[in-house]
């Protein structure tokens, strides 16, 4: 019978780590399709799976088990992503010679008429890309907690750490940036 | 165009995608084996945690002090006086000895 969360963190605060790894065995997919919402490069998103863990098993002492382990582990996750966008920060701002034929393709056929063919998501998604390099670290975590994985602000705040104001205007910046750019790339186009 | 409308557009194709949750292979051996090099680092982690606590300590008593001694500072020139004659008194003693 397997062993449930609870037993297994005992298990590693009495010293026998090695109970930790049925935990990432656990986890690991999950926190995979996590880290991939904010690296794209494989052995970038490896390396902020891996600080998870060792975050995760470095702080478990401070688990209290009032709630389940993954929701810990998610905010382990979530902050640790956080840290990676902080650290790889590009803000590079794309202008539209940055943008590729397709997404360029797309920007013209949205403004006709929006459909949602798979080619036209792809070329979404690489626009997408594009315009959350610009963006900072908060505006790239907040946009991605909000607009695309859908959390409440409460969750977001339990997440990040932050206030319930703090995401609230963190949240307003991040939209008006985003629009802000892509205005700009519209505007490089379409004059 | 509608830079809203188009903003919505790019997120809602976002949303349509699931990130996938393929794991490589082993790769929970590959953090094991970063627990096991781990200990030397919670020494350390332990290590700072205990310098912190002493100089949290000495910062408190360093408070202390600065209160005790200006909170009785009206006593500090009798104080004073005395630390001053103890101090001087073998000097004062030589001076007449030699006189």
């Amino acid at each position: 019978m397997e062993k449930t969360d609870s037993e297994l963190i005992a298990e590693v605060l009495k010293g026998n780590s090695q109970s930790f790894e049925p935990l990432i065995v656990r986890y690991q997919p999950r926190v995979f399709a996590t880290a991939r919402r904010y690296a794209r490069r494989e052995n970038e998103v490896q390396d902020i799976v891996q600080e998870i863990f060792l975050k995760a098993f470095q702080k478990l002492s401070s688990f209290r088990g009032d709630a389940p382990f993954e929701h810990w582990l998610m905010k382990v996750a979530v902050r640790t992503c956080y840290d990676f966008l902080r650290g790889h920060q590009r803000n590079r701002e794309s202008t539209f010679t940055d943008l590729s034929d397709t997404e360029s393709e797309w920007l013209d056929r949205f403004a006709g008429e929006p459909k949602n063919r798979e080619e036209d998501l792809v070329a979404a998604r690489e626009l997408l890309a594009k315009i959350m390099d610009g963006l900072s670290a908060d505006e790239r975590m907040i946009i991605t907690l909000l607009e695309i994985e859908e959390r409440s602000i409460r969750e977001i705040a339990e997440l990040t750490g932050w206030s319930l104001p703090l995401v609230k205007v963190r949240a307003f910046r991040a939209r008006a940036q985003m629009k802000k750019i892509l205005k700009r790339m519209t505007v490089e186009k379409y004059l | 165009m509608d830079i809203e409308k188009v903003r919505i557009g790019l997120l809602k194709a976002e949303r349509s995608r699931v990130p996938s949750q393929d794991v490589p292979y082993a790769f929970e051996k590959r953090v094991m084996a970063h627990i096991a090099s781990c200990p030397a680092l919670e020494s350390i982690t332990d290590y700072m945690s205990v310098l912190w606590k002493a100089a949290g300590s000495c910062a408190c008593v360093m408070v202390l002090a600065f209160v005790v001694s200006f909170g009785f500072q009206s006593d500090d020139s009798l104080g004073n006086r005395d630390l001053e004659s103890t101090v001087f008194a073998s000097m004062s003693q030589h001076i007449e000895d030699s006189w």
